[in-house]
């Protein structure tokens, strides 16, 4: 089983701990409550299999944080997936309310080097140096790509982003 | 309120429903019990366990990402190394490559196999978006309804709604059988019932509608975790006679259409793509410089390795990357390759019961086949879902 400081984790603890966390940076991965919740049980069964050691809970939290970003990455096992999942598979899974559906397809839609930055920093409030250790790029290219990232959705939104 | 203030209002007021935590719960529980049933120690592992003893040995951290500095005031929650205590390098479990018995089982009919060499220029098109209108509506409904006549179905009522890239029909037969476009290009069927005699009835139809060419199927196939095979079959026009160039384009748009999981796909109609090419010309870079692109890291698709620079490749073709959302059909290099510890990967993501060893990994990676010098011209996407499926060197680990 995975450790925490050398204390063995059980699955409870693990999902209880982290399951909002893996789970809302799946769902907002894909673009999709479906899709998402498929990836996010597959970073936890990977962590169960892979048993890694952790010092402190931040490196358990950078793990599954990578480990998310990588699944939703190449999330859709086969070659021909391309072909037949239709880009608003979406549409049929539950989803925001109408009101607020918009901001989170914005940041959906956001190239993966600036929706994760968004993500990590609105959502779980990590600092950008540690966004940077996170998705190893330098502290100023996740203060570019942030800076890019809030043009593109205000023009995304029409309105600023603040 | 403001964006911002929405954005973190609807992801922080989402959570995990107590179903999906449930099913959650029982795979991790399922996925430890099958750890402790048979823990397994392939020999890559056993290697890469030792390059990172000698590794943390040094004085390194075996992942040059999570290096701490102390000096700096703005870190508060600094990560660091993760450590295993097995020898089990961790980035595998995220991989992701699809399932065979053999390699030629995802190698299908493409016409460049072994003769890329006779390739140095291809065109590229532009994709034929159609936006909402009134007149759109009119002649999705009719292209729906000659589907449905073609196939010996009779039309009932639709729904036309605007997309948000282009409008999206959806064509509802009396017998149930719904038959769906995304704009003029994307078609999908959904049969009601029986599947195959759909399918037949469509080739019939498309060897009708093929005269002078002849049309081919066909089959890639690959397997579940459970043993069960997940086929995917195709047919398309083909013509020997013609060069190789054109015979990719048949290859690619002419009279394509899939069966998989009991739908029927047509990734993008060949009709509004023949006009001539004219300028968009483009020349081609090398196999070799599309390998070393994926060597290093940088590819797209919806397989990944962290270990590109050892893959073994098995096949190198072109085609043409007919996936929606993107400017331009143009043609890519598709890399078939096998990693060897992905023999040790399927061993333990195989099913209770099923036998593990006819098995093995294959991935498929894609690189644009565009001079790079040219490819600012017409740029290249690939998604999956809604994201873009493009690796990076910065991604390895």
């Amino acid at each position: 089983m995975p450790s925490l400081n050398s204390v063995p984790l059980s699955c409870e603890e693990i999902l209880d701990r982290y399951g909002p966390l893996v789970w809302r940076m799946a769902v907002q991965g894909t673009g999709s409550v479906a899709d998402g919740e498929d990836v996010a049980q597959e970073v936890f069964v990977s962590l169960i299999r892979s048993d890694p050691a952790f010092t402190d809970d931040t490196h358990l939290r950078a793990w599954l944080i990578r480990a998310t970003a990588n699944r939703c990455k190449s999330w859709g096992r086969s070659p021909w997936r391309r072909r037949t999942v239709p880009l608003d598979d979406s549409r049929d899974a539950a989803a925001p309310s109408a009101e607020s559906s918009g901001v989170f397809e914005a940041v959906a839609a956001l190239p993966a080097k600036y929706r994760w930055p968004v993500y990590l920093h609105y959502i779980e409030g990590y600092t950008a140096a540690e966004i940077g250790q996170l998705l190893g790029c330098p502290r100023n290219t996740v203060l570019s790509r942030l800076s890019r990232a809030r043009e593109k959705l205000k023009d995304a939104l029409k309105e600023e982003w603040s | 309120m403001n964006s911002e203030q929405r954005y973190r209002n609807t992801l922080r007021g989402m959570t995990p429903s107590p179903a999906w935590q449930e099913s959650t719960l029982a795979a991790m529980k399922e996925a430890r019990g099958r750890k402790e049933r048979f823990r397994r120690r392939p020999m890559l592992f056993a290697a890469a366990a030792a390059v990172l003893v000698l590794a943390v040995t040094g004085g390194l951290w075996w992942s040059g990402r999570m290096t701490t500095d102390p000096n700096d005031p703005g870190v508060a929650r600094t990560p660091e190394p993760v450590v295993t205590p097995t020898p089990q390098s961790p980035e595998v479990w995220n991989e992701s490559f699809a399932i065979v018995t053999d390699p030629s089982q995802l190698m299908g009919k493409n016409p460049t196999a072994g003769r890329l060499g006779e390739l140095y220029e291809l065109p590229v098109y532009e994709n034929p978006n159609i936006a909402t209108s009134d007149e759109a509506e009119e002649l999705m409904y009719t292209l729906a309804e000659a589907i449905a006549q073609s196939l010996g179905l009779t039309a009932g009522s639709y729904t036309f709604e605007a997309g948000t890239d282009m409008p999206w029909l959806t064509l509802d037969c009396t017998d149930s059988t719904q038959i769906i476009l995304h704009g003029l290009n994307y078609r999908r069927i959904y049969p009601a019932s029986d599947p195959e005699a759909l399918w037949a009835k469509l080739c019939e139809t498309i060897r009708t509608s093929s005269e002078g060419f002849t049309v081919e199927e066909e089959i890639l196939e690959q397997y579940n975790f459970d043993g069960t095979a997940h086929t995917v079959r195709s047919v398309f026009a083909s013509h020997p006679d013609v060069a190789l160039g054109m015979q990719l384009y048949l290859y690619s748009f002419f009279n394509r259409y899939t069966l998989e999981g009991g739908n029927i796909y047509q990734a993008v109609s060949s009709a509004s793509l023949l006009a001539p090419p004219g300028e968009l010309i483009y020349p081609l870079r090398s196999e070799e410089d599309a390998l070393a692109s994926f060597r290093s890291g940088d590819y797209w698709g919806g397989h990944y390795t962290s270990h590109p620079e050892q893959a073994e490749i098995l096949q190198v073709t072109i085609e043409y990357d007919t996936t929606e959302g993107q400017p331009y059909f143009q043609p890519v290099y598709r890399i078939l390759y096998t990693q060897d510890y992905w023999d040790e990967v399927i061993a333990d993501w195989m099913f209770d019961g099923v036998d593990p060893s006819p098995y093995m990994g294959v991935g498929i990676a894609y690189v644009p086949a565009i001079d790079p010098e040219y490819q600012d011209e017409v740029p290249y996407r690939r998604y999956f879902n809604d994201g873009l499926a493009h690796h990076t060197p910065e991604d390895l680990p």
